[in-house]
This record gives structure tokens, sequence and C-alpha cells, in this order.
């Protein structure tokens, strides 16, 4: 019997998930809470296997949680509920040691695939979650910098061999802008100087040599 | 000539024998006088006339250095006398004594101190006798005519000088030098007139040496005179008559004759003039005087006088043919004359001559030739002597002549002169009619002076009238003046008047002037406070405003995401609940509507997120901004946030400013632009942050009005007001637009 807990402030919901869950076999929805301080209670008293959390509850964010609750109740399985699909959301909650992360819209089935697989020791995120989870990496290796108009032209004239002074000068702009410029290329590039940033500049094809 | 040039030469050797003394006399009166001089004390000036006297004796009896040494000791000692009598009587006397060692130049020294003691004396019988002393030495320098002078000017003082035991005898002094010059000289009469004298002041002082002596100058006077012409018998007889007053006078006075030589000195002349100038008869005559002179010569020791009566016996025995006689008479003569210590060449010549002429006519050749020999010896010697003394006569006869001669010339000149006179006498004359000439000329002159002094007189009356009219016109110009004087102060003053009030009303003008500046600058101020309120108070308003938006977002969005959001989870698990117990026809319709509210469950997110996104508290703004940028990034559109050098996060309400701008322009790119590539990128740098927003849409004028004033622009630009930032809009169209925020960090945080 797998022993299910519920803390969400929507009533709706919950009375939907309880309905779904109480009719799986093995499943047993031991408590719903709408409040952290009602939870907490709780589960002195109970013993849950799988607790449903959701992040925005009137009393507390949820996110903070998750780190005593395993502390104080280690053999229960956290997995969050949430609306967010914001990957800070989900990477901090992952951070905090929850379990799994369901988005709410997601379906029934895919509810029960994560209790189960919780269950057996594993991390379990929803579809649509993966989804966010895999567009941040592909950004992320992505590492092409983007480079502003500005920047590009203080770029080659940089790489024409020109000084600070006579950039600023062709320019019309200020040696301190241009000096601004030359600060940022260097960090977009990850550089140590100048001169490699117009390197790796041409290699990706920004400017031409 | 010669006879006559052998008894002047004993004359004149016979005076200065009387004048120097005999020896033996000399003795005696040395002693005297030493006597005199030991006996007398220094301080007594007495002493100083006997030491003269005394000195002379020394120097007269070969005892020349004593005297000269008593001498300067008395000098010295006369010097110190304030009467110079004593010093210039004593340096007359060391000036002769000089001239005789003829010591030339210390005797004219010596002369000139005496003169300028004499300056320092009141005796005139002193300066008399300097004047003497100045005399004898012109004399002994062959200058005889200022000689005379002297001596003329040393008699007039003695004249003029009161009696002295010595007066007359410096008195006598004088006569014999003159006597002995004009004697030189030929001029009879000026040596009687002096021998006269000489004989008057002998007889006057009853000396009976000076008288002897008057008498055989006065003697001897006459003999010359008869000598020079035959026809004065008169002079033979007054030569005679002298000559016998003097052996008279010494017969009467053989006691008190101080020299006794006189006597054969004078028997001798006598001797001789009775052998030469009187007949045949008085060869008795001659026989006595010429026995006389040479036993008194004898006696005396005057072996001239002997030699002289032998050579007169000598002559007579010729003349009575008695050859052996005469030639004894001469050899005794030439033997007398031999013991004579300075014995007469002349006498001597004369000797040796007639013993030749006696030889010759013995025919005895031999002792002729011998005698003729002495003779020419001496002879020469003499002739050298006599060309000399000729020579000083000659030249005194010059003298004398050019005396003449100047006379005779100073006649003419005064002659001259009296002519000239004469002549200008005649000259003034003329010269008085020409004075009256010019009287009248003058007269005439003066007269037109008058009429011009009269014209003066009108022009200077005209003048004075002319002067009145200036002085008037002057008084005009004076009063004329003054009034302008007074109209100018009056101007003066007015104009200062003017002045100060101009000056007053520029202050007054000024004053009000900085006062409603400074009203305006106050109003200005207040003005501008009240802007500054009012801006303060906008934006306090709009912070309100934008904060109370916010909330109420907040809330909505809160509202929205958990309650709408969990009603739709909800019905969408219920709808997929059910979807399994419906039939298949409904099946399809149920599909749809769980996809409906999946599609409204990410509106709403959307719409919330819109909202408020929830993560910028969370999360922060770079967090919020990413997440916003992959949500609105799709196939057509990619929005790349970049944070560059963000180390320090703005505070919340300017990550929410920020946000909500980057949002607005994106939206912006997206609705306006058509852009398919967005660049966010936010960089801090030391005092600021800068936010670009950068799209490669259409791009647009900047410059167009219009879409600067469009809604959304207006909201970003209050935003960056609030952020105290400013915008540059960098765009052209077809290259997209950039969009810069400079906002500088907050201070206080």
């Amino acid at each position: 019997m797998i022993k299910i807990a519920l803390t969400d402030d929507h009533p709706l919901l919950v009375e939907g998930l309880k309905n779904i869950l109480s009719n799986i076999p093995e499943h047993q929805v031991v408590g719903c809470y709408a409040t952290a301080e009602a939870m907490r209670q709780a589960l002195q008293d109970t013993a849950v296997d799988v607790l449903l959390l959701d992040i925005n509850l009137p009393d507390a964010n949820s996110i903070e949680l998750i780190k005593p609750l395993k502390k104080q109740y280690p053999n229960m399985h956290i997995i969050v509920l949430s609306v967010h699909n914001e990957y800070a959301v989900i990477n901090s909650v992952r951070q905090e040691g929850a379990q799994g992360y369901i988005q709410k819209n997601a379906s029934v089935e895919e509810i029960i695939a994560g209790i189960d697989t919780v269950l057996q020791g594993k991390v379990f995120l929803c579809k649509q979650t993966q989804q966010v989870i895999s567009k941040k990496t592909s950004d992320k290796l992505n590492n092409v910098p983007k480079l502003t108009r500005r920047e590009k032209e203080v770029l080659i004239e940089a790489a024409k061999g020109l000084t600070t002074g006579q950039i600023a000068e062709k320019l019309f702009i200020s040696p301190h802008t241009v000096e601004s410029h030359r600060k940022n290329l260097i960090e977009k590039f990850q550089s140590a100087n100048l001169s490699s940033a117009i390197k790796l500049a041409i290699e990706y094809g920004l400017i031409r040599a | 000539m010669k006879n006559k040039g052998f008894i002047k030469y004993i004359l004149l050797s016979v005076l200065w024998f009387s004048l120097c003394l005999p020896t033996s006399y000399a003795q005696e009166v040395l002693y005297n006088l030493q006597q005199q001089y030991n006996r007398l004390s220094v301080k007594d000036t007495e002493r100083f006339w006997v030491a003269g006297k005394y000195v002379q004796a020394l120097f007269f009896n070969q005892q020349q250095e004593k005297a000269s040494q008593i001498l300067n000791e008395n000098i010295l000692r006369a010097q110190q006398e304030k009467d110079g009598q004593y010093a210039a009587y004593l340096y007359a006397i060391k000036a002769m004594n000089n001239r005789i060692n003829d010591e030339i130049t210390a005797s004219q020294q010596n002369m000139a101190h005496a003169r300028q003691y004499t300056l320092k004396s009141q005796s005139q019988e002193i300066k008399g006798y300097v004047a003497y002393a100045e005399g004898w030495l012109q004399v002994r320098n062959s200058n005889e005519a200022e000689a005379v002078r002297s001596f003329l000017r040393a008699i007039d003082l003695y004249d003029s000088s009161p009696n002295s035991p010595t007066l007359f005898a410096r008195k006598s002094s004088v006569y014999k030098e003159l006597t002995s010059i004009y004697a030189n000289w030929d001029d009879y009469e000026l040596q009687e007139k002096y021998s006269k004298l000489s004989l008057d002041l002998a007889i006057r002082q009853n000396d009976p040496l000076a008288i002897f002596d008057a008498y055989m100058l006065m003697g001897y006077l006459h003999e010359q005179h008869y000598l020079h012409d035959q026809q004065q018998i008169d002079s033979r007889a007054m030569s005679e008559k002298y000559y016998l007053q003097a052996i008279d006078t010494y017969n009467k006075n053989k006691q008190r004759m101080p020299i006794p030589s006189n006597l054969s000195y004078v028997a001798s002349n006598l001797a001789n003039l009775y052998f030469r100038f009187y007949p045949e008869n008085y060869r008795d005559k001659v026989q006595y005087y010429a026995e006389l002179a040479k036993k008194q010569g004898l006696e005396t020791e005057q072996y001239s006088h002997v030699a002289t009566a032998y050579g007169i016996m000598s002559e007579m025995a010729l003349e009575k043919q008695d050859l052996a006689q005469a030639k004894a008479y001469l050899l005794a003569a030439l033997v007398e004359i031999n013991k004579e210590s300075v014995s007469d060449p002349r006498i001597q010549m004369n000797i040796y001559e007639s013993l030749a002429r006696i030889a010759e006519t013995e025919n005895n050749l031999g002792e002729a030739i011998r005698y003729y020999k002495e003779y020419m010896h001496l002879f020469s010697v003499i002739y050298d002597q006599e060309k000399l003394d000729l020579g000083k006569r000659l030249e005194s006869q010059f003298e004398k002549e050019r005396q003449q001669q100047q006379l005779k010339t100073m006649q003419l000149e005064a002659d001259k002169k009296e002519q000239q006179l004469s002549l200008m006498r005649s000259l003034g004359i003329q010269q008085q009619q020409e004075l009256e000439n010019l009287k009248l000329h003058e007269e005439n002159q003066r007269k037109q002076l008058e009429l011009t002094q009269l014209e003066s007189e009108k022009r200077a009356q005209e003048l004075k009238l002319s002067r009145l009219e200036t002085q008037n016109r002057a008084q005009d110009i004076l009063n004329y003046q003054k009034e302008l004087n007074y109209k100018e102060k009056i101007n003066g003053y007015y104009i200062i008047l003017i002045l100060v009030f101009a000056i007053m009303l520029l202050l007054l003008l000024y004053a009000y002037k900085q006062r409603a500046k400074r009203m305006q600058q106050q109003q200005v101020l207040h003005q501008l406070a009240m802007e500054q309120e009012k801006q303060n108070s906008k934006i306090s308003t709009l912070t309100a405003l934008l904060e109370g938006q916010e909330q109420e977002r907040g809330r909505l969005a809160r509202d929205l995401h958990d309650g709408l959001g969990g009603l739709l989870s909800g019905t969408k698990m219920r709808l997929s609940h059910l979807h399994e117990k419906v039939n298949q026809s409904a099946k399809q319709e149920m599909s749809q509507s769980i996809e409906q509210v999946d599609m409204a469950v990410d509106e709403l997110r959307r719409v919330a997120h819109n909202l408020m996104p929830d993560l910028l508290y969370k999360y922060g703004l770079e967090e919020a901004l990413q997440d916003y940028a992959s949500r609105m990034s799709n196939e057509r559109l990619e929005v790349d946030v970049q944070f560059l050098h963000y180390h320090h996060p703005l505070p919340s309400e300017e990550q929410l400013l920020i946000y909500r701008i980057i949002q607005e322009l994106v939206n912006n790119a997206i609705k306006h632009a058509e852009a398919s590539q967005i660049i966010v990128q936010m960089a801090e740098e030391e005092q600021e942050y800068t936010l670009t927003v950068e799209d490669d849409g259409k791009g647009f004028n900047p410059k167009d009005k219009q879409l600067q004033k469009s809604a959304g622009l207006h909201n970003i630009q209050s935003r960056i007001d609030f952020l105290k930032g400013d915008l540059h809009i960098h765009s052209e169209p077809g290259l997209g637009t950039s969009m810069e925020i400079r906002f500088p960090k907050q201070k206080t945080k």
C-alpha cells in the first residue's frame, strides 16, 4: 500500500487528484493539506511514502520546505506538483532534493508514473519539464556570443590594429565607451584579452578577417 | 806815469796798512780787546761791539780760526736778541772776512743775513754800517759804481743817526773808501771833497791818527793833482802844506800816535815831493826828509820806507855823478826792501833798473845784464799784475763813462719828455677845443635827449593811458571772468546736483532692479522648488502608482495563476479522468476540450507572468529575463539575454523597472519591427549600468516625433526618468534599432 499525501491550497485540484489516486490499487491518499502548517502537523502522526507538494502555498514557499522535510522524514519521497515551468524554479527544486517535478497540466498517467518512479528511488520529471531542461542545456551549449552592432564595429576596428583613442575618434564615441565595449567583448568571448577575442570572433564568423 | 804808479802803489799799500794796523800795534790792541771782551758779561750787549773789533783784530793777526769761532758764537747769541742790530753788525763783519778769504758765495749769504737783521732794528748807525760793508764788498767785486751808491747810502744813514763813540770812525772809513774809488777814477774834485770831509771829521774827533791820515791823504791828493797838471802851483804848495801839517801833527802827538811808521811814511813822501817838483835849492830839505824817513823807517821796521829813502838818496847821488854812492844806496835799498815781509816788486824793479843803468854807465856790462835780467823778471811779474789792474781800472772807467752816457741819455730823454710835454700841452689846447666842440655837441645831444625825453614822456603818458585802458579792459575781463567763474561755479553746482540726482536715480533704479531681480530669482527659485516638489510628488505619485499597479498586478497574477490555474488544472484532470469513461464519439470532443484547457493554462501562465514576474523576486533579474527570453523565443524569433560583469544585483524595485522596460522594448520590437533577433544586454560598469536592447527589424527614424510620443515609449521614458538615466536610440530604416539606456548605480542601498 502506497501512502500518498497531498499538499495544495487548491481544493478543486486536490479533490480531482484524490479521486484519481484512490481509484488506483495499492495507492492510498493518507492526507490532504491546504497549508504548510497543516501538513507539518499531520506528518508528525502520519507515515507518508510520497508527498505531492505544490509550490505556491498560502503560508510558505514550498521550495524552502523540501530540505527540512527530507531531513525529518528520510523515507518520504517528495514530488513537486507545480504550475511553474520556469527552468530556475525546476532547477532549484531539484537542487533542494525533491525526487520529482510534475507540472500541474500534466496527464494523470504521468502523475502515477511519477509516483511509481520515485518509489523505485529514481528521479522523475514530467515531459514538459524535461523539455525545459533540454532547451536550457542546448542554449548553454550554443555558446557563440551574440554581438551588438556597435560591438562588431569596435571589434572590426580593433582587428585593424587601431588604438582605443583612434577607434573612439572614428566611431564618434568617447574613449571611455570604447573601453567598456572592449571589456564586455573580452567577457563575452571569455578570453584573456581582446586579440584572442578577435581571433575567436573571426573563427565564429562574426567578423571577417 | 811809471813813477806815479810806483808812488801811488806805496800810498795805497800804506793806506791798507793803516786800516789793518801794523803788527806791533795790533798785538797791543789785540791784547786790550781780548781783556775787554773777557771782562764783559755774556749778557751785556756791549760785548757784541767789542766782539766785532776783537774778531777783526784776530782776523788780521793770522788767527782766523779763532776769529771765526768767536764770531759764530756771538752771531748765535745775537740772533736771540730782540734788536737785530748786533746780528746785522756781526754778519756784515763775517761777510767781509769771507770776501778776504775769497769765499764769495758765503760772503753774499752772510751779507743777505745782515740786511735781513737790519730790518729788525731801528739803529741807523748799524744800517749805515751794513750799507758800508755792502759797498766794501762791491769795491772788492769790481763793482765800484754800485759801491759808490752803497757808500752814499751809508753816509746818509750815519748822518741821520745820533752821535756815538764809533760813529766818526765808521763815517771816516766810508770817506776813505769813497776817496780811494774817486782816486781810481781820477776825479780830483770828489776825491778832495771826501778827503776834506774826512779831515774835518778827524779834527772834530780830535783823533791824532785820523788827523794825520787825513793830512796825508790831502797831501797826496794835491801832489797827484800837481803831477797831473804842472801849472797848478797851488796844488804843489797845498801838498807841501798838508804833508808838513801831518808831520807837525805827528810830532805834537808823538805819545798818542799808535803807528810810529807813519812818520817815515810822510817823510819819504815829502822827500819825494821836494826832489821831484821843487828846484835844486830844496835839495837840503830832500836830504833831511830822506834821512828822517830812513831813520824812522829803520826804527819802525818799515823797510819799504827805508828803501824809498835810499832810492831818493841814490837819485841825488846820480845827479852829482857819484855812481858809486848811487849804487851803494841802491844796494842798501835792495837789502832793505828784501827785509820787508811783503816786498813790493815795483820798488825792487825800479832798484834793479837803476842798478843796471849805473852798471851800464860804469861799463860793467855783466853786472848790467844781471840787473836787467832781474828787472825783466820783476817787470814781467808786475806787468802781468798791472795788466790785471789796468783791465779792472779800464772796466771801472768804462763803467763811469757808461754812467755818464746813461746820464746823458737820461738828460736827452728828459728833453724829449719835455718836448713831448710841450707837444702834449699844445695837444691839450687842441683837445680843449675839441672838448669844447664836444661840449657843444654834447649840449646838442643833450637837447636832443631832452627832446627825446619829452617825446618818451609823451609816449610814456600815452603808454600810461593805453595801460590804463588795458587796465580797464583787464578789469573788465577780470569782471567778466569773475562773472564767468561765478556762472561756471553755479553751473558746476548744477551739474553736481544733477549728477547726484542721476546717481541717486541710478542707485534707486539699481536697487529696484536688484530687488526685482531678487524677487524674480526668488520666484524662479520658488518655481523651481515648486517644480521640484511637483516632480517629487509626481515621482512619488508615479512610484505609488507603479507600486499600486505592481501590487494589483501581483495580486491579480497570483489569483489568476493559483486560483484560475488550479481550477483549470483540476478541470483538466477531471476531464482526462472522464475521458477514459466516455464513449468513442464523445472521446474526440473530450480530447479537444482537454487541449483547450491546456491552452487556457498556457495562456493563463503567460498573462500571469506578464502581470507579475514571480521569478524576479525569487531568482533575480537575470533568471527572470532568461526565462522571459526563452518563453519569448520561438522558431521565428530569437531573444538573447546577456549579463556582463553583473556583480552587484540591482535593488528589487529597479529590477522590476528594468524588467518592465525590457518587456516594453521587446514587445515593441516584436510588434512594430518584426524582428527575428533581439539582443538584450545588461552591463555593469564602475559608475553605471548600461542596458542595450537591439533588434534586426525594420528600424525607424528616431526623429519621428510621432513615434516618440507613442504610449509605449512614454512609459519607458517615465521609468528611465525614475532611474535617473537616459535613453539613446540608434535606428536606421532597414538596419534595425538599438536602444541604449544608461543609469547610475544607486549610492544608497
